[in-house]
This record gives structure tokens, sequence and C-alpha cells, in this order.
């Protein structure tokens, strides 16, 4: 067991005008997660210590935040994983350019709003078969990687066009799109690309990969990104 | 806000100010231009021109003009669809290409090769 100080960016919208830093100092194992730590600061330290967390393994997309300086989930965020040049300190904050609600939740209600622009659902008039809507494996390759998004807004949230750009649909919403508009199931994706490929939309996009760094789910978000913009540019979209 | 720099967002930011910078200097290199109307304040510019100073400007705007294109270039064959695994490496090519283009470029317009 080492001690390991927690510095936390909290805010209490009912008590502070502005956030304020504060340092726990706990014990714990290298092979820790950083949400742990949390969980272990809000049961002995500090009860109204606030952040989000569920499903712990990665999967629920929840406990996203800023670590050390860059988005990641605290239940995949391993103490010893953290780059050695803030030493034993662990540095948390809110996801950026989200509203902040309480301490580490942000309102991810811009986020998901964003991802409804997107038509997040399969659409398909022709009449449902007996069993279910069958996809070949070659095709299910083609979204493999876009299935896998767990939304934890991450990669949305990283991104500088979307901090200078709050219409931006973003990374996760775009890449929402393309899960649907690439899968054969579906018959939207006309629709769809003409809802993204917009200034607010796909030509926001400047190849920053700064999502590809944090998306825990390592989803090369960007180069699904530019094969929607280079499906944009055959069909003539603006 | 802080947020941990990254070789994508920095060559963005390198891309984003020698954009600027290059179109800035587009609209003096047209001003400049379209008033050297007769052969006297011709010669009188250009005489200017062999100025060491105007020599460093001039490296200076080659390192705008060689960074500018070879990060389009890189961002290019993104969109073209060059695996996004490759993008650092690609930064990487960039730099090096860009330093031997530097070296070979401030030679020529420093060192008086004209
Ligand atoms: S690659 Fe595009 S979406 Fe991803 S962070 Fe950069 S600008 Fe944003
Ligand atoms: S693409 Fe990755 S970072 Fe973005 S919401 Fe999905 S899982 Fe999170
Ligand atoms: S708690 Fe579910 S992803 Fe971290």
């Amino acid at each position: 067991m080492d001690v390991y100080t927690y510095r936390i960016k909290r805010f209490d919208p009912e008590k502070d005008n502005a956030p304020r830093w504060e340092e726990f100092r706990i014990e714990m194992e290298p092979s820790d997660r950083v949400l742990d730590g949390l969980i272990k600061i809000k049961d002995s330290l500090d009860g109204s210590l606030t952040f989000r967390r569920s499903c712990a393994h990665g999967v629920c997309g929840s406990c996203a935040m800023k670590i050390n300086g860059r988005n990641a989930l605290a239940c995949q965020t391993l103490i010893q994983d953290l780059s050695s040049g803030t030493g034993p300190t662990i540095v948390l904050e809110p996801l950026p350019a989200l509203p902040v609600l309480k301490d580490l939740v942000v309102d991810m209600e811009p986020f998901f709003g964003n991802n409804e622009k997107a038509l997040p659902y399969l659409i398909n008039g022709e009449p449902a078969p007996e069993r279910e809507r069958l996809q070949s494996p070659e095709d299910q390759q083609k979204i493999l990687q876009a299935i896998t998004c767990i939304m934890c807004g991450c990669c949305t949230s990283s991104c500088p066009s979307y901090w200078a750009d709050k219409e931006y649909l973003g990374p996760a919403a775009l890449l929402k799109a393309f899960r649907f508009i690439f899968d054969t199931r579906d018959r939207a994706g006309d629709d769809r690309l003409e809802r993204i490929a917009r200034i607010h939309g796909l030509w926001r996009c400047h190849s920053i990969y700064n999502c590809v760094e944090v998306c825990p789910k390592a989803i090369d978000i960007t180069g699904h990104i530019s094969k929607l913009k280079r499906l944009a540019i055959k069909k003539k979209l603006p | 806000m802080r947020y941990k720099l990254q070789t994508g967002s920095f060559a963005w930011l390198i891309h984003r100010a020698t954009g600027i910078a290059l179109t800035l200097y587009i609209f003096v290199h047209l001003y400049v231009l379209s008033h050297l109307r007769d052969t006297a304040r011709y010669k009188e510019f250009m005489g200017l021109m062999k100025s060491p100073l105007v020599r460093l400007g001039e490296a200076g705007l080659l390192a705008l003009v060689v960074a500018h294109a070879l990060n389009g270039i890189r961002l290019t064959l993104v969109d073209l669809g060059a695996p996004t695994r490759i993008q650092k490496l690609m930064f990487r090519i960039a730099v090096a290409i860009g330093s031997l283009a530097m070296i070979f470029g401030s030679v020529q317009l420093i060192g008086g090769g004209r």
C-alpha cells in the first residue's frame, strides 16, 4: 500500500460560486483503479463527494472524467498506468465542455441530444421476417467497431472542435450515424447522411484525433468520420 | 481550460496558426506587388530585399509554407483513407521532411545562393 493524493475539482451548486480544488490522501495499491480511490474517499473521508459510476467494469460509460489532464473511464484506469508526471498525485476533473452539475458529475444532456440528431435507432419499413433481420458476418464486420461505443462522452468532450462549437454534433454522434448508415439492415442512411453532412456536423471535424486518443473502447473514431466524409462527397452532399 | 496536448491537437494548432499567418501574408504580398508600378521603385524595392533581415524573414515564410503544406498532405491522406493508426508516424515524417527542406532552403535564402 502506498499513499496517493487525490486532487479533485469540486463544485457544489448550493454552496460554491466557483469550482474549488480539494485534496484527499488515501492508501491504495498501484493495481487499484482510479474509481476504487473515489469510492474509498466517499466511504471513509467525505460522503458528499459526487461522481457517477454504475458497472465499474468499463461497460456502462458513466464514470468518464478528466484524469491527469485527459479524458478516461475511472473504472478502467489503473493507478500504475497513470503517467508518472504528477507523481503519486491523481488529478480529477469533470469532463470538459459539458455543464458541471456537482463535483465530477456533468450534464450529459447536450451529448445525448446530439446523439438523438443522428437518429440512433434502426429504421426499416419493410415487414420484419419471422425471427429477425439477418446480417452476414462480413456485413457486421463493417460496423463492429462502431457498435462497441458505450456512449461515455470521453471523445466528444475531448474534441477541440466541440469546445469551440457547441452546435457541433461531435465524434460520438457521428459514430452513431456511421453505425446505422453502414448497417445493411437499415434503410434511412441517406436521411442520416444528410443530417450530419453539415457545417456543424461532419465538416467540423478537423482530424485532430483527440477523440481517438481517449476512447476507452479504442475505436478509430476519426477513421470512421473520414469514411463518412468520403461517402458524403460521393453523394455530392454539401 | 487545460487539456493534455497530444500530437493531433499540436499539429492542428500549428496548422491553424500557419494558415492564418499565410493568409495575412498574402494580403501584404499583393499590396506590395500592386504598388510596384515603375522601374525605379522596383529596383529600390529589390535592393531592400537583399537585406539580411528580409532574408531571415523569407526563411520564416518558407517555414510557414513548408509546415502548412506538409501537414495539409497528412490531413488529405487521412481524408483519402490513410489509416488513423499512422497519423503520428505521418506527423513525424512530415517533421523530418520539413526539417530537411528548411535546412536546404535556409542555406539558399540566407547563404545568398542567388
Ligand atoms: S478527429 Fe474530429 S471529432 Fe475527433 S477530436 Fe478531432 S475534430 Fe473532434
Ligand atoms: S466513441 Fe469511445 S469515447 Fe466516444 S462515447 Fe463511444 S466509447 Fe466513449
Ligand atoms: S462505471 Fe461503468 S464504465 Fe466505469
